[in-house]
């Protein structure tokens, strides 16, 4: 997505239009793309569908047409309750709170939406739900509209009024005495130890299940230790080019800001529900805020010029955060506003 | 960790290293066990040349405060968190021997009547 799209996009939404866009109009247009099809399309179904395949693709499990449409229905009213619920509340939402039912509901809805969807035209037209094929598209496309519809909800739902923010106190902003010429880094490392067991546990159990030839559910379990493991480890580096986050036992992914974009660094109580849970939660670019969450506790905020929020739980932050405001107020000195 | 360095003090820039990774280890804020970050990158931050940290680094070693093993990092050792402090002390009392005008035999010898 262009930065210009973006930022036209950004500029035509506000807090009434996503009222009305998760409170009545994507309800209404998911349930008419959703069962239109199905209404049109259901005298060309089979009694039963086939619901459940085996990893070659090939059908072990079947519901009845009205089955599947209550299971599905469930998914997509559970998810759209979540929309309308958000949309209607008025009381504002602490931090990305908005965003992550927003999602939920998006990817809820989806999903269930794009299975009914996806099963409905893959069906019509066999006799028998045995004669059914679960193709890769099929399983991708679901799957991608689960997660599409759950970023499309979290990105209106950022427009949400957010709970105004307590008044930073004094000693949650440090700034440290730096001399002209003197360079200064700070560095932590927050260590989860169940995480990374429980990330080489689940890599382990992929090898087993791989060498059982079993490669779908492998490369899934695989996949899972690794994003385990890679968030066992956060080590923050902070020094006069800004902050930068290393994941993981291989020091991979890795997140860094910019000094020059940090507005102001403080100390933060964070408060996991409130953005979103554990790991890397939210999207700096899709809904302007992003946080590592490991544990409630302290953690490091930075508010970017641009009005973006990140942050990052680490244990005893003040001299990283005394640092970064040191540097900043260092780089306005050096460069004044023109 | 918290590292500085400043150009403008008398101390050598290693000198001014090493005070502060044992201040650092004897404080708490580096703990048994720990792995410093790559020396690359902590020099890189600093802007300090990448063997004037090793230099502070070997200082430490020999101290018994940290081990330095080749390619897999620097660690803090177990004793360190406790040695720190002595070896702090021992600087100071070597620093205050000498403003008395003692030798190092001298010195020698006043520790090994304690021993």
């Amino acid at each position: 997505m262009s930065l210009e799209f973006r930022r036209s996009l950004q500029a035509g939404m506000n807090e009434r239009r996503a009222r009305l866009l998760l409170g009545v109009f994507l309800p209404l247009f998911l349930l008419v793309a959703t069962y239109g099809p199905y209404l049109i399309l259901r005298s060309e179904l089979p009694d039963r569908l086939a619901t459940h395949f085996d990893f070659s693709g090939t059908p072990d499990g079947s519901m009845t047409v009205h089955g599947l449409l209550l299971t599905t229905s469930i998914l997509i009213g559970l998810g759209l309750l979540f929309w309308v619920a958000i949309a209607g509340i008025r009381r504002p939402f602490p931090a990305s709170l908005a965003s992550t039912l927003g999602f939920g509901g998006g990817f809820l809805a989806g999903l269930g939406a794009g299975i009914l969807i996806s099963t409905v035209i893959t069906q019509r037209d066999l006799t028998h739900w045995q004669e059914a094929n679960l193709s890769w598209w099929v399983l991708l496309g679901t799957c991608g509209t689960a997660i599409l519809a759950g970023a499309l909800g979290a990105w209106i739902a950022s427009f949400l009024p957010v709970t105004a923010e307590p008044e930073l106190r004094a000693e949650d902003l440090p700034v440290m005495d730096l001399a002209p010429n003197q360079r200064a880094v700070w560095t932590a490392t927050l260590y989860t130890n169940y995480l990374s067991y429980l990330g080489v546990g689940i890599f382990l159990a992929g090898i087993v299940l791989a060498v059982g030839t079993l490669w779908l559910p492998a490369l899934f379990l695989a996949g899972t230790g690794f994003l385990f493991l890679a968030f066992s480890t956060v080590k923050v580096r902070i020094d006069q080019e800004g902050l930068q986050i290393k994941y993981g036992l291989l020091s991979w992914p890795r997140t860094s800001v910019d000094l020059e974009k940090i507005a102001t660094a403080s100390i933060i109580d964070v408060r996991p529900m409130q953005w979103g849970g554990w790991g890397y939660r939210g999207s700096l670019k899709l809904i302007r805020r992003a946080a590592v969450v490991h544990r409630a506790g302290p953690g490091i905020r930075l508010d970017l010029n641009d009005g973006r929020v990140f942050v990052v739980t680490v244990d005893h932050p003040e001299p990283g955060v005394a640092l970064l405001n040191a540097e900043i107020n260092r780089r306005a000195g050096e460069s004044p506003e023109p | 960790m918290l590292l500085k360095v400043d150009p403008a003090s008398p101390q050598s820039i290693h000198e001014q290293l090493a005070g502060q990774l044992r201040a650092s280890i004897a404080g708490g804020d580096l703990v048994a066990g720990e792995k410093l970050p790559p020396a690359r990158e902590i020099a890189g931050s600093l802007g300090v040349n990448v063997h004037t940290l090793l230099r502070a680094f070997t200082t430490l070693r020999d101290e018994g405060l940290l081990e330095v093993r080749r390619g897999r990092g620097t660690v803090v050792t177990d004793k360190a968190p406790l040695q720190a402090g002595v070896v702090e002390r021992a600087r100071a009392l070597v620093a205050e021997a000498r403003r008395a005008g003692l030798t190092n035999e001298e010195i020698r010898q006043t520790l090994e009547v304690e021993l």
